[in-house]
This record gives structure tokens, C-alpha cells and sequence, in this order.
């Protein structure tokens, strides 16, 4: 289902219910915002110039919900955000849903709702729900986060309680999810996919050549001498880009134990996206120099498909004004490049990232908070294989663009319960995950790339 | 010196007396629970006990009158202030939750917890009247 005709629905409902419900359950409307100051040094981290500074980090969320009846609840939010280059303040359906609780041990929901994953991924556009400005990178990576925003679809869950053991929580859900193709994500996939087609593109030229010239029983020198092409050094330009992304699976689910010990809790979760991009049938018309030039190649594609999951282990202690977490997490990315015409596969993609972190906060006062956290993140490349023959060059190596560490401290003020200031400090070392790098995903040279950087962020957010 | 000890011991006891937990639960007289466990208590009041064992909704209610909201934080959730705002902030922003309906006084929480049958609510120890029943916590 389409995001549109949740939020029609939802707005339906919400609408039906401003006559249906008595004074006693009112609409009630929500809101937050907040914004960033982040500078870097040695290396951008996010967006792009952090090294100069940026403010290109806000957002803005309004939350309209209604609780229609004691089991039955609908709402939606809407978001504005704009982080570096990404989404530019445009106005999205963040989450939009209808849920009906039968029982305490099972509630459904239905429409687009905020994926549930680890401790905190379901409140991370939220800056008021967590001590410091970014959720751990290495678990909650914003460069991941249209796979971890919401699914579309169903969903359920539940808890079940026991005085002696606690309680337990879960949901699972089925659906999918919408892909915007300026996310990061796209704009990684189209960037590696540019060079895998690119490079087949240029191979299927040079064959047509070839065998052109073959047939007229010349060599392939002479091939080269007739026509000044060299192999492998002229290039030719066209554009490319896959245009939509289509989910063909999403399921995942969370299993937390609230133990006996007052604030503990554990838990486990995991989620899979099955996705495949699709660029126009034609996607490369390219004009051959002399003596062919009348003649075009055209190189067909149509379909590439990626899949990421993840799963995590969680735990949680709230004791007194102490709270610690921590969390192990794994992603898996598999993404495969086919050449629609043969069905071969043209590339791939195999990265595993192994990521966890520990965060402690304490509250000195009701106003004043502290936090340390320590955040790893190592990636496990695989080679990126294309038909160029390129390769990655840090595949399966400890380089220190593989991984990288986060050692952060920040302090948290909270003016009252609606307005709130942050503050932070992070030594980092290494550079996986880094903003450029994502940009160059299989030259790994990282030009101009430093192993130990920093940066610093403020924020204020306010919320109501 | 005995009658120093004497004395301090006493200023001690009312320094404890003052801020020992001082809240009780209530709910509407027609209301056929009469205790709930400290377990349930917690859950009501964080959204996962949503029903009576009857399988009426619960209408919980927050007592906002200052001292009163601290002891049943401190000793009936066992959160802080900070804590219970931000476990519902989370609700609220994330669609997940409904938090509880928050109420000024004593007075109003008793006045909604009689007039409300699935309401609870919290008020000090000693504005206990006949409008509504104690929910002993066992």
C-alpha cells in the first residue's frame, strides 16, 4: 500500500473520530523540533562540509492522534528534516497507523509505523528521548536509516506479564517500504551500479569492435590503430540512475525482557529488506567514434537486487539516576548487479558489519545530564567484483577505513520538560561509514582521508 | 546528652516521616478489584496492562500535585520524573501511547477516578473519603 492512501485512510479515521468521541478523548497534537551545529575536523562526517561547520541538520515533526476507543487508537506524524544533502526540510509521512489492542498479550497495527528495533530505533527522530544528539552510530547509522524508518504493513504485538519472572514484549511485522532515490541508500546503489554498468557498457563496446574488426580478418592492433580506441582508457560518458526501488519483502521483530531486577531489560531483534531497483529499459545509447560512427550500443538493464539485514542483542539498566546500555548488532548487505539480457550476474556487493556500543548517562538533576559512550563499527568487505575486473582492495584487511570508534562525551541540559540543550565531544578513529566514503564505495583510497578526526555538535530542540 | 539524642532521634523520625511514600491507589466504588500487585502497577502506568480483569479499559490518571506524584514515582513505579516523562514522550511520538490523563489535585483525581468506572488513580494517603475505593497494592 502506498504511503498516500495510509494517510488518507488514517486522516479518515481521525476525522471521523472528532464526532464519534466524547470530550474525553480529544485529538491531541504533539509536536518537536530542534536543531544542530556540527563541526568536524580531518574528515566530513554525515554532511557534507562538516569540516566548515554545518547547520544542514534540523527537523520538525507534528503528531496528531486520537484515542478513539479504550482498544482502539489511530494518528500520524508528520516530519521535516534536513540532514546534509539529504531530504532538504521536504514535509513526510513519518509514521501512520491504526491499532486496535484486543487483549494486553496482542495489539495489531496497520499502516506505515516506526520499524521496531534494538532499544531506541523506533523514538530516533525524537532528541528529547535520548540523552545525546545522535543515537550510537554504529547500531542506529543514519546512512541506513530508510531500512530502519518504518515498514508498511502489518504488524503485532504484545506483552505478557508474570510477578516472579517480569514481563515480556514483541512485535513482529510484515509489509514494506518506500524508498525516496535520494536517500543515501540509492544514491549508493546507482554510484556502484554507475560503475558496474559503466564498465559493461565499455566491454560490450569494445567487443562489438572487435568482433567487427575480427570478421574483416584484421587484428585486433589494427582494431585499435584504425580507430584510436584503447582499451580500457577511452571513456564515454552517459548518465545513469535507477529510478524506483521496490520492496518484494520486509519482516522483522523484537522479543525484550523486562527481568525482575526494577529497570533491566534485554532483548532480541532482527529485520530482512528483500529489495530490487529498477532504471529505465534503456539505459545507455552511446554514439561510436569513426569509422563507427553511425552506429549505437545499446545496454539494457533493468534490475539489480539488494538485500540488508541486521539482528541485535539489546540490555538495558535504568538504576536510580544511572542508565547504561548497550547493544551487539550484525548487517549483512547482499547486492547483486544482473544483466537483465543474460540473467548473469554482472557484480556484487557482500558486506557483514559488526558494530556495538555502551552508553552511560547520569542525571545529577532533574535538569542536568552526563554521558559517555563508547561505539565501535567494523565492516567485513567481500569483493565488490565488476566486469571491469575492479576489485575491492581492502577486502577481508583490518585497514582502518574498515573500521571505526567513537569515544564521546556530552552533557544534556533540560531548561524545563519542553526545551532541552546538548553538547558533545567525540574522538574518533578510523574511517568506515564516513560521509565521503559512501560517496566512493569501491575506491577505497579514501583520498585525503585522516584515521584520527573528531568532531563536535550542539542542539536545541524544543517539544510539546 | 541523652536528652540531645533524644531529640535528634525524634527531628530524625519526622524528617523520615515526612518523606516516607504517602500515596495510595484508588479506584471508582463500583470497581470489583480490590488489590493489585506492584508488577501491575508498574504496567498500568506504562502502558501494557491496558484492561480490568473484567476486560474493561483502564482509565489510569496522573496526580500532578507536587509531592504526592514524587512518592508514587519513587515508590509506586519506581521511576524518576524524568524517566516517566520521556518513556511517554516516546509513546506519544511514536503513536505507541496513549500516557495517562494528567489531573491537578487530590481533589480531581478523586472527582475522575468517581465519576469514571475503569478510572485509577493516585492521591495523597489523607484525602481518602468516601467517593471512591482504596486498590491496595499487595
Amino acid at each position: 500500500m502506498k504511503i498516500k492512501h495510509i494517510f488518507v485512510i488514517i486522516s479518515i479515521m481521525l476525522l471521523t473520530s472528532l464526532n464519534a468521541q466524547e470530550s474525553e478523548n480529544p485529538v491531541k497534537v504533539h509536536g518537536f523540533m530542534g536543531q544542530s551545529f556540527i563541526f568536524s575536523q580531518e574528515n566530513d562526517f554525515l554532511v557534507a562540509n562538516s569540516e566548515k561547520g554545518s547547520h544542514e541538520l534540523n527537523e520538525v515533526g507534528l503528531t496528531i492522534t486520537s484515542q478513539i476507543s479504550p482498544k482502539f487508537r489511530v494518528g500520524f506524524q508528520l516530519l521535516s528534516r534536513d540532514f546534509g544533502d539529504l531530504d532538504n526540510n521536504k514535509t513526510q509521512l513519518d509514521w501512520a497507523f491504526a491499532d486496535y489492542r484486543y487483549k494486553d498479550y496482542l495489539g495489531v497495527r496497520f499502516g506505515r509505523v516506526k520499524l521496531p528495533y534494538g532499544l531506541y530505533n523506533e523514538g530516533r527522530d525524537t532528541d528529547i528521548l535520548r540523552p545525546m544528539v545522535f543515537l550510537p552510530q554504529s547500531v542506529y547509522d543514519e546512512n541506513y536509516r530508510p531500512y530502519l524508518l518504518a515498514y508498511q504493513g502489518t504488524g503485532i504485538y504484545g506483552n505478557y506479564s508474570h510477578d516472579k519472572i517480569g514481563s515480556f514484549d514483541y512485535n513482529f511485522y510484515s509489509g514494506g517500504m518506500n524508498l525516496n532515490k535520494d536517500e543515501m541508500v540509492m544514491r549508493v546503489t546507482n554510484d556502484i551500479a554507475s560503475s558496474v554498468v559503466y564498465a559493461g557498457v565499455q566491454k560490450a563496446f569494445y567487443q562489438t569492435v572487435m568482433n567487427a574488426f575480427l570478421g574483416q580478418g584484421l587484428s585486433a592492433a589494427d582494431a585499435q590503430t584504425q580507430t584510436g580506441l584503447v582499451m580500457g582508457a577511452t571513456t564515454f560518458d552517459f548518465a545513469y540512475e535507477y529510478t524506483e526501488a521496490r520492496c518484494t519483502q520486509l519482516f522483522g521483530g523484537t522479543l525484550f525482557w523486562n527481568t525482575p531486577v526494577n529497570g533491566l531489560r534485554t532483548g532480541f531483534s532482527f529485520t530482512r529488506v528483500d529489495l530490487d531497483f529498477y532504471s529505465p529499459k534503456t539505459i545507455a545509447t552511446i554514439d561510436a567514434p569513426a569509422p563507427f560512427g553511425t552506429n549505437t550500443l545499446n545496454f539494457t538493464k533493468k534490475r539489480d537486487g539488494g538485500i540488508p539485514a541486521r539482528w541485535a542483542v539489546s540490555g538495558e539498566w535504568q538504576y536510580n539516576t544511572f542508565t547504561f546500555a548497550s547493544e551487539f548488532n550484525k548487517t549483512t548487505l547482499r547486492q547483486n548487479f544482473y544483466d537483465e539480457t543474460t540473467l548473469a550476474k554482472t557484480a556484487k556487493l557482500e558486506r557483514d558489519e559488526i558494530s556495538y556500543y555502551g552508553m552511560l548517562s547520569w542525571m545529577m538533576n532533574d535538569q542536568i545530564t552526563f554521558s559517555l559512550l563508547y561505539d565501535f563499527v567494523k565492516i567485513d568487505r567481500q569483493e565488490a567484483i565488476t566486469p571491469a575486473g575492479t576489485t575491492d582492495l581492502l577486502a577481508g584487511t583490518d585497514d582502518w577505513r574498515n573500521q571505526r570508534s567513537d569515544i564521546a562525551f556530552g552533557g544534556r541540559y533540560d531548561f524545563n520538560s519542553n526545551i532541552t540543550f546538548k553538547a558533545e565531544y567525540h574522538l574518533m578513529n578510523g574511517y568506515a561509514k564516513v560521509y565521503s566514503e559512501y560517496l566512493d564505495p569501491i575506491d577505497n583510497s579514501a583520498a585525503g582521508a585522516e584515521e584520527n578526526w573528531s568532531y563536535a555538535i550542539f542542539k536545541a530542540s524544543y517539544n510539546f | 546528652m541523652f536528652k540531645r539524642i533524644s531529640i535528634l532521634l525524634l527531628i530524625l523520625v519526622a524528617a523520615i516521616a515526612m518523606y516516607a511514600s504517602d500515596f495510595i491507589m484508588i479506584v471508582n466504588k463500583a470497581n470489583n478489584t480490590g488489590e493489585i500487585s506492584s508488577a501491575d502497577l508498574q504496567n498500568i502506568y506504562s502502558g501494557k496492562k491496558s484492561s480490568w480483569p473484567d476486560g474493561k479499559g483502564i482509565n489510569a490518571t496522573f496526580n500532578k500535585q507536587a509531592g504526592v506524584s514524587d512518592d508514587f514515582l519513587k515508590d509506586g513505579i519506581k521511576k524518576t520524573l524524568p524517566q516517566y516523562q520521556t518513556f511517554w514522550k516516546k509513546a506519544v511520538f511514536t503513536g505507541t501511547g496513549t500516557p495517562p490523563k494528567e489531573l491537578d489535585s487530590d481533589a480531581a483525581v478523586k472527582s475522575y477516578v468517581a465519576a469514571n468506572q475503569n478510572a485509577i488513580g493516585f492521591i495523597s494517603a489523607g484525602a481518602l473519603d468516601g467517593s471512591v475505593k482504596k486498590l491496595n497494592i499487595k
